[in-house]
């Protein structure tokens, strides 16, 4: 009995040195904090979008400040008539939010009403960088197809040149004019399209295209 | 099994590896373009001729001149005699889109009304785009110094702008929305034995050329 007395001493000796090299102070520090995302966000400025050439007022409004533009096949030198035949509407719309001042849209629309062979304007409209990362503007589509700065692209009923801003950055809350100038066609100015026919509505779209800076 | 799990394991991270190569932040904004073209048209909306009787009741000659809207009936300026015989005629109508069939029958020497038989074509410009007018006149058979013209040039509120003879002073005038002409082709058949029984055609080609490629 004695002898079962002096093990079970030995025993709780053995834990309680046990406990005493493994028992020590701890603390514990934490690192935290929110994650924010920048922002990619491209569009047009209110208010930038207009033709150069033209206005919005039609017929019989025959103010010089109204007539007509046009240029030869190929677009070269705008020349203005002595009449308003065709005139020129356009809005913003999409909004994407405010940037600043301004608003920022994703879509420019541009209508040109009862227009005619050798018809010609220029568009205008400033992009803008409404976001807080660099992008470049990579591509710009004409109804699917990229063109390029200068390149002349010809539709059924139109030729068109656009300008520029391909391969360009834009730093967040900067903004840059983009522009294309267009002419209708005369049935025949070039064998391989109908050109434009009377009493016809033709749409075209184009895109323009931005991706973060360092993925260009 | 191992060995299954380690290549899932290879693939699931190969996979990662190749979208972070490929994705990045992109926006894009449009420009949608819509195109609404005019019309160019020129339409006749009305013709004229002459009838010219005799009034068998006293002898007189009768001078009618008519007008027709397209479709309609003759409607005369002066009201043909009750009983009368009609000598000389012409007929102008509209036969197919945008061509006005005219003829000259039995003509005789004769100065008056328009200063011989008339046949002529109220033109409407129906297009939205302006036009130049080119007019071309073409005769033949007959000496074309017995065929002359008269024209009319009235805009959108009716009011007579311009008349004349000379065919080249039409050339080139302008026509906008609404704005009418009318063309008349007058035949005089001179007072000479040899003026009978001739036979020949007269032809007015009127073409509108959109303003701003003219000439």
């Amino acid at each position: 009995m004695k002898k079962i007395g002096l093990l079970c001493l030995a025993l709780v000796l053995a834990l309680g040195t046990l406990g005493l090299g493994y028992a020590a102070w701890i603390d514990t520090v934490y690192m935290e904090g929110p994650v924010d995302t920048g922002a990619l966000i491209l569009g047009f400025k209110e208010g930038t979008l207009a033709p150069v050439k033209d206005t919005e007022y039609p017929p019989p409004d025959q103010h010089p400040a109204n007539w007509d533009w046009e240029t030869a096949i190929g677009i070269g030198p705008f020349r203005q008539l002595d009449k308003n035949v065709g005139w020129i509407t356009w809005g913003l719309k999409d909004e994407k939010g405010v940037h600043g001042l301004y608003k920022l849209y994703g879509t420019a629309e541009v209508t040109l009403h009862n227009v005619y062979p050798g018809y010609s304007t220029e568009i205008t409209v400033w992009v803008a960088n409404g976001g807080t990362i660099p992008f470049v503007i990579d591509k710009i589509l004409l109804d699917g197809t990229p063109i390029a700065a200068g390149q002349h692209v010809l539709l059924d009923y139109m030729e068109l040149i656009w300008g520029n801003a391909i391969g360009e950055q834009l730093e967040p809350c900067t903004d840059r004019e983009v522009s294309f100038k267009l002419r209708i066609l005369q049935p025949g100015d070039y064998p391989e399209v109908p050109g434009a026919q009377q009493n016809e509505t033709y749409t075209f779209t184009i895109e323009i295209h931005a991706i973060q800076w360092d993925k260009a | 099994m191992k060995r299954i799990a380690l290549i899932s394991l290879a693939l699931v991270l190969a996979l990662g590896t190749l979208g972070l190569g490929y994705a990045a932040w992109t926006d894009t904004i449009f420009i949608g373009g819509t195109v609404q073209t005019g019309s160019l048209d020129l339409v006749v909306t009305r013709t004229n001729g002459d009838d010219v009787f005799k009034d068998l009741a006293t002898g007189d000659l009768v001078y009618c001149h008519w007008i027709k809207d397209v479709g309609g009936q003759k409607e005369y300026g002066t009201t043909p005699p009750a009983n009368g015989l009609l000598v000389a005629w012409t007929t102008s109508e509209l036969t197919a889109d945008d061509v006005v069939t005219v003829s000259y029958n039995n003509l005789f020497p004769f100065t008056g009304g328009w200063g011989g038989f008339i046949t002529s074509a109220l033109i409407h410009c129906r297009g939205s785009v302006p036009v130049h007018l080119k007019v071309t006149p073409t005769v033949t058979g007959i000496p074309a110094s017995w065929v002359s013209y008269i024209y009319f040039v009235y805009d959108s509120d009716g009011v007579l702008v311009e008349t004349g003879y000379l065919l080249e002073e039409l050339d080139g005038q302008q026509l906008h929305y609404c704005c009418t002409v009318s063309i008349g082709i007058i035949v005089t058949v001179p007072q000479e034995d040899a003026a009978m029984n001739q036979s020949g055609t007269v032809a007015l080609t009127i073409e509108g050329i959109q303003w701003n490629e003219y000439p």
